[in-house]
């Protein structure tokens, strides 16, 4: 398996955390877990331990991160060559780093505790035994000294390093996501980002839960995965009219550690549900479904166990950790792609030049090819007749509720046009794109194919006017730059 | 025992003393100087009740401390008296006195800040943003950078109808440097408190109210960001408003006239952006790692296999 360990050096928070409970008297801190999805832990027994461990064997702990290279992230990678070996079975020498104008940088951050990769030199090839078996050993940095340039190693290594002998450093973006995510965004969404941290349950809508890998406000097409920069964007400016705040004034390589550490617990999110995708078979409700059909429950359960230990399941279940990172690296892969984000071919029609835009907009709002008014309201409050009428789930099976769901299970509301907050931005551009490819994880649903770019911008322009007693804020005279400057320099 | 009681109350005068000189000297525990000539003025009626009441500390311990020292010499028995008429009527009109001066003497500043009346000229016709706090952020909306205000029934009217030229920002408040602004802050919920105290302007937002606020940004070279071309002034919330409370710091630039405007037409241009005309930048974040793809040749980890 490719990956590299990242341990936590949290020992001092800890300790602070602990200094602070027993100040304030509330009992001990939980210490951070990841948990399993409730599909996972619906299943009998040996699959969910399975699940488990592939999961974990991949991913980690929190204290623990694994860093697994087959994934589509970046978790700080430094390079660099041996200076001076400090002898055979040492562990330490000294280095220089292979792109200069990174070495400044370097010289700040803190190393310790990153994941060490040999890739030239005696030393590519080292094995331990771990369980009576020789296994790739996985060095670790215990000693960072930037002035002397210097590195210490978790293991010595048994030949002494040659003068040139290439290495890397993986994962210290990785140590400075997790931090930064912990401090700032655990309290809400969760330390597994499942949406269910102490701060969520007073919330409304709750906070995202990344495990499913889906994301609503993105500007990629629909069948497409989240950007790193609308997370960036999404996380620099917060989402208006909901309890996500702005992080405006965090550092931008700290909002870049963030994104990809949301990154990176969303894909570890999905493996888990990737892996549970073809496994319904040995769940609960499946069970339940069978013992409904007159079937033995004990017998059942017997049968799916001995099914789980066979041979086949296990060759299959290791194919589907392949074909899940396949997936993953793929898909997350091409969401950054320049032609995954969606570019409307000609610009938005200006809705002052060309004053019927808004009419032909309303027009199309009300009609049934869009059926937006059905969903929004006819004066656009969120208030259509689908918000009264009992929905189907994509199984078939109907909610117990009137109203609509979202992919999380969670009743939601259409938006209430009229109030001129648009969660995903207001720049026409995200209003495009929000019609153009929907709203992913809710029912709103994309229209790319069902109208052409023109319709698109009329609808755009009679949505932005809504607010506004009939008039759209005007059309882009120059060409945009680049977003002003605006980084908070301490 | 006695003696120790004497020494006592003369030591407190003396750290007290002390620590009146230093600690402003030094600037231990003080914001800095205002960056505002309001700011200035109000720092000036800071020192001098910090005077006022660091003299009348050491004379009250001073006095305290005498009191204690001559009766530690007595051996009678203490008895009761009625004590002294004059001393009471004089130790009430002089403290009564100097309140009554510093309440007429603050009266300028405080009706400068406060008494719309007061405002510099124009002001009020002028608003820089209205601004709107939530549970746990502040949202500004700037007046479309061609909206001229004819009078304040205007400025009423654009508080109650946005308008399709506004512009909006959030956390980040912009103001130009060296001219009185003004900005209109208003509560969307709870009870909040906009304070930026290097300005030296503190204002409630109050539920129901729109609440005009006054201040005027000085730059100093020093404590210019190259990269705004402006002075970052730390913004926060002065009411326990919530859970969330400790989220709602912000900021506020000031900037050079010039700059400021373009600030606004960068503003404006970003919430207009769409998407066709010149394509916005890809990558904010770093591409993929050109590294990864090598990650399959490359043996790490090293715990068993998944299924043995
Ligand atoms: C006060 C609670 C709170 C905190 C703190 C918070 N969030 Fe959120 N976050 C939310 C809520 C609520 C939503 C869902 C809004 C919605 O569904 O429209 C959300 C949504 C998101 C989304 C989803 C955006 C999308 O397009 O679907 C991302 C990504 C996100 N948050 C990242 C973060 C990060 C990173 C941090 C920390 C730096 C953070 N959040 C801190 C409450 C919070
Ligand atoms: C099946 C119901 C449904 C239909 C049909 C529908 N919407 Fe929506 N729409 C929603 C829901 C639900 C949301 C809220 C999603 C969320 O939680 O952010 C939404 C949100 C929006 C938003 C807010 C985006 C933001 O950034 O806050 C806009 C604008 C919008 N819809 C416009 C439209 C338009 C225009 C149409 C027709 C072309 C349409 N909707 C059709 C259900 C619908
Ligand atoms: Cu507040």
């Amino acid at each position: 398996m490719a990956r590299a360990t990242i341990p936590v050096r949290v020992r001092w928070l800890a300790t602070a955390a602990l200094c602070a409970v027993a100040a304030s008297g509330c009992g001990k801190t939980p210490e951070a877990v990841f948990v399993s999805s409730k599909r996972t832990t619906d299943m009998i027994r040996p699959v969910q331990s399975r699940v488990e461990q592939a999961v974990a064997e991949n991913f980690g702990t929190p204290q623990n991160l694994y860093a697994s290279l087959r994934l589509p992230i970046d978790y700080g990678t430094a390079e660099g060559v041996v200076k001076e070996g400090g002898g055979a079975g040492s562990n330490h020498f000294t280095y220089e780093w292979t792109k200069p104008e990174t070495a400044e940088q370097l010289k700040k951050v803190d190393l310790t505790g990153a994941a060490f990769v040999w890739d030239s030199g005696p030393n590519t090839n080292v094995t331990i035994t771990r369980q009576r078996k020789d296994v790739p050993a996985e060095f670790q940095v215990i000693g960072y000294h930037p002035t002397e340039q210097s590195i210490e190693l978790s293991i010595n290594v048994p030949d002494n390093p040659e003068p040139g002998d290439k290495f890397r450093v993986i994962g210290f973006g990785m140590q400075s996501g997790r931090r930064l995510y912990m401090q700032h965004c655990m309290h809400c969404h969760g330390v597994s980002g499942d949406g269910n941290g102490p701060t969520a349950r007073y919330l409304n809508p709750l906070p995202r839960d990344y495990r499913l890998g889906v994301f609503k406000f993105t500007s990629t097409s629909s069948r497409d995965k989240v950007s790193r920069e609308d997370l960036h964007r999404i996380i620099r400016n917060g989402i208006p009219g909901t309890y996500m705040p702005s992080f405006l004034l965090l550092k931008d390589e700290e909002l870049k550690a963030i994104t990809e550490y949301v990154r990176w617990l969303a894909q570890r999110g999905e493996f888990e549900s990737r892996l549970n995708a073809g496994l319904k078979d040995y769940s609960k409700p499946a069970i339940d479904e069978r013992e409904k059909k007159g079937e033995s429950r004990a017998d059942v359960e017997k049968e799916l166990t001995k099914a789980a230990t066979s041979k086949e399941f296990i060759a299959e279940f290791d194919e589907s950790i392949e074909s899940a990172f396949a997936g993953l690296s793929r898909d997350w892969g091409r969401a950054d792609e320049a032609s995954s984000v969606i570019h409307p071919k000609s610009g938005r029609i200006d809705p002052v030049a060309d004053a019927a835009s808004i009419e032909r907009g309303r027009k199309l709002y009300l009609s049934d090819k869009t059926k937006c008014a059905s969903c929004h309201g006819l004066g656009g409050r969120g208030d259509g007749p689908q918000t009264t009428d009992v929905q189907k789930r994509s199984d078939g099976s109907e909610y117990d509720k009137p109203g609509l769901f979202d992919a999380w299970d969670k009743e939601i509301k259409p938006r209430d046009l009229t109030q001129g907050i648009y969660r995903g931005g207001r720049r026409p551009i995200d209003v495009y794109r929000r019609v153009y490819a929907g709203i992913k994880g809710t029912p709103m649903p994309s229209f790319n194919t069902a109208l052409k770019e023109n319709e698109i911008w009329d609808i755009v322009n009679y949505v932005l006017s809504v607010p506004y007693n009939g008039k759209a804020p005007p059309a882009l005279k120059e060409a945009p730059v680049a977003t002003t400057a605006s980084t908070a320099e301490e | 025992m006695k003696k120790f009681w004497c020494l006592f109350f003369i030591f407190w005068p003396l750290v007290a003393a002390l620590s009146f000189i230093v600690a402003p000297a030094r600037g231990w525990w003080f914001p800095g100087p205002a960056a505002s000539p309001l700011g200035s003025q109000i720092d000036d009626l800071f020192y001098l009740i910090l005077v006022i009441v660091s003299v009348t500390f050491v004379l009250v311990m001073a006095a305290m401390g005498y009191a204690v020292w001559r009766a530690s010499h007595n051996t009678e028995k203490s008895n009761f008296t009625h004590g002294s008429h004059s001393l009471e009527v004089i130790w009430t009109i002089v403290p009564a006195g100097i309140l009554l001066f510093i309440a007429l003497y603050q009266l300028d500043v405080w009706a400068q800040y406060r008494v719309k009346g007061r405002f510099p000229k124009g002001v009020l016709t002028a608003p820089i943003a209205e601004v709107t706090a939530r549970q746990f952020e502040w949202r500004m909306r700037y007046p479309a950078p061609d909206r001229k205000f004819a009078n304040e029934a205007d400025v009423q009217k654009w508080l109650r109808q946005p308008e399709p030229g506004d512009l909006h920002s959030v956390n980040d408040l912009h103001v130009p440097t060296g001219t009185p602004v003004l900005i209109y802050l208003r509560t969307q919920d709870v009870q909040h408190s906009f304070f930026v105290p290097m300005l030296r302007v503190k204002q409630d937002a109050v539920p129901g109210l729109v609440i005009p606020v006054w201040f005027e940004a000085i730059n100093e070279a020093k404590n210019v960001n190259p990269q705004l071309q402006g002075v970052v002034h730390e913004w926060v919330c002065a009411e326990l408003c919530g859970w969330g409370h400790y989220k709602m710091k912000a900021r506020v630039v000031s900037q050079p006239a010039p700059v400021f405007r373009k600030y606004l037409a960068d503003l404006q241009r970003e919430e207009l952006d769409d998407g066709a005309k010149g394509a916005a930048p890809v990558a904010v974040v770093p591409g993929r790692d050109a590294d990864l793809s090598v990650a399959g040749k490359q043996p790490v980890g090293g715990q068993p296999a998944v299924n043995e």
